[in-house]
């Protein structure tokens, strides 16, 4: 059974966003499902800080056990700072994935967006679904 | 979705096989990552390629060696060309072998392992219908080889056989990567008809320093072809149509060889779309920032 915070917000493609104590600042990174299915994480590609995505735009890649999953921005925003210690431990992803494990750090374009992402009710619900396949 | 306790599960649309085409690494890695976009549409694909010229292809995230950044592909070894693709792993040096391609809707045949052991499960099945005499498949028990196969390094792909893949007298004789991408999977790999796994080590060392010395005892490196495999080795039309047609079935098409698709409407119509979106891909396929980006 995955942890899925409730205090946290989701995406249909597994990343998860968690506020910070700056209004309109947003931590992403692959929840602890996404992290379970992946197996093993070897490596993760990660933008540098001022890149620009919109939403739903790939921002990354990870890899695992030979396979390459790209990541996707949750909302429109600028990449404030990245999670430099991935590229020496990328297993934190797996160990960590709602702490130390986290990817960008994102300034929303529009604050407001946080808020049509998925709720830990709703995603818990995706997840079931898809355990069904 | 499937209501908990039916009997069957959601399954993609029917495997469609493409013909069988011989072309250069950039254009293949293209097609490949054509029928990975169609994939994500709801299209489940497969074909089998060959490699004109030879060529070497580097992981997603794997590091040229400093000796070739920026440098043509010709620098590497004299005809011989270089790619990088968009599925994870190590390099692989694809010469005298049978490349296969699958791609289907991320979920819809049950995610990315089960992908990778239905797709194996069918290659050994044909294998086996040639009288390829296969190891038994090993799991994700084996931890130690595990972590060293998922590694990313210099060292070949098939220096170290990953769970669920192909191996003959403890030699590895099937590797394959995958990439996730807009709902879609790729999954694509190398079946050997010789060993030429040496020239795939971008540290310019065959083997580690344990394998090394054995091999400088047996001659045999930690990569196996069905040349030593298979006396004599059939005709590579018959092992592809071999191969095409256990992949395909278990992945619901009718049994059908790859030269002649059970569907060739589809596989016509499929083909036309792929030739429009590769084209796309090419360009970055055959540019060195692609290449030497890391």
């Amino acid at each position: 059974m995955s942890d899925i915070p409730e205090d946290l917000r989701y995406t249909p493609e597994h990343e998860y966003v968690r506020e910070t104590d700056v209004d309109g600042e947003v931590l992403i990174g692959i929840t602890d499902y996404a992290q379970g299915e992946l197996g093993d994480v070897v490596y993760v590609e990660l933008p540098a800080p001022g890149d620009e995505f919109g939403q739903m735009e790939a921002f990354g890649t990870v890899e695992a056990v030979k396979t390459v999953s790209e990541l996707f921005c949750p909302a429109a925003g600028a990449i404030v700072a990245v999670n430099d210690a991935l590229e020496a431990d990328p297993g934190l992803v797996n160990s960590d994935p709602y702490g130390e494990g986290w990817m960008i750090r994102l300034e929303l374009e529009a604050p407001e967006d946080f808020n049509d992402l998925l709720t830990a009710e709703q995603y818990a619900a995706l997840v079931a679904d898809a355990d069904e396949i | 979705m499937t209501a908990r306790g039916a009997p069957a599960r959601p399954r993609g649309s029917p495997c469609v096989v493409l013909p069988y085409a011989v072309a250069d690494g950039a254009r293949n890695m293209a097609v490949d990552e054509a029928m990975l976009e169609l994939a994500a549409g709801g299209s489940t694909l497969l074909r089998f390629y060959g490699w004109d010229p030879w060529c070497l292809s580097l992981g997603r995230h794997q590091e040229a060696p400093d000796r070739l950044l920026g440098r043509s592909p010709d620098d590497l070894r004299p005809g011989v060309d270089a790619v990088r693709r968009p599925t994870g792993g190590r390099s692989v040096f694809h010469g005298p072998e049978i490349t296969y391609a699958f791609s289907c809707p991320a979920r819809a045949w049950g995610g990315p392992r089960a992908v990778l052991q239905a797709v194996h499960r069918a290659l050994a099945e044909g294998l086996c219908a040639l009288g390829v005499p296969l190891d038994a498949v090993r799991g994700d028990d084996a931890e130690a080889s595990v972590a060293e196969a998922a590694r990313i390094s210099a060292a070949s792909c098939f220096r170290d056989p990953a769970p669920e893949e192909l191996t003959a007298r403890g030699r590895k004789l099937v590797g394959s990567a995958q990439c996730r991408r807009h709902g879609g999977l790729l999954q694509h790999g190398s079946i050997l008809l010789e060993d030429r796994q040496r020239l795939g080590d971008l540290d310019g060392r065959d083997v580690g320093p344990h394998e090394r010395a054995e091999a400088e005892v047996s001659g045999k490196g930690p990569a196996i072809g069905l040349n030593e495999l298979l006396d004599p080795l059939p005709d590579g039309r018959l092992i592809v149509e071999r191969l095409a047609d256990h992949v395909a079935r278990a992945f619901g098409a009718p049994a059908a060889p790859a030269a002649a698709p059970a569907n060739p409407s589809a596989a016509i119509a499929t083909s036309t779309a792929l030739i429009r979106l590769a084209t796309r891909y090419e360009r970055v396929h055959r540019s060195g920032a692609w290449l030497w980006r890391r």
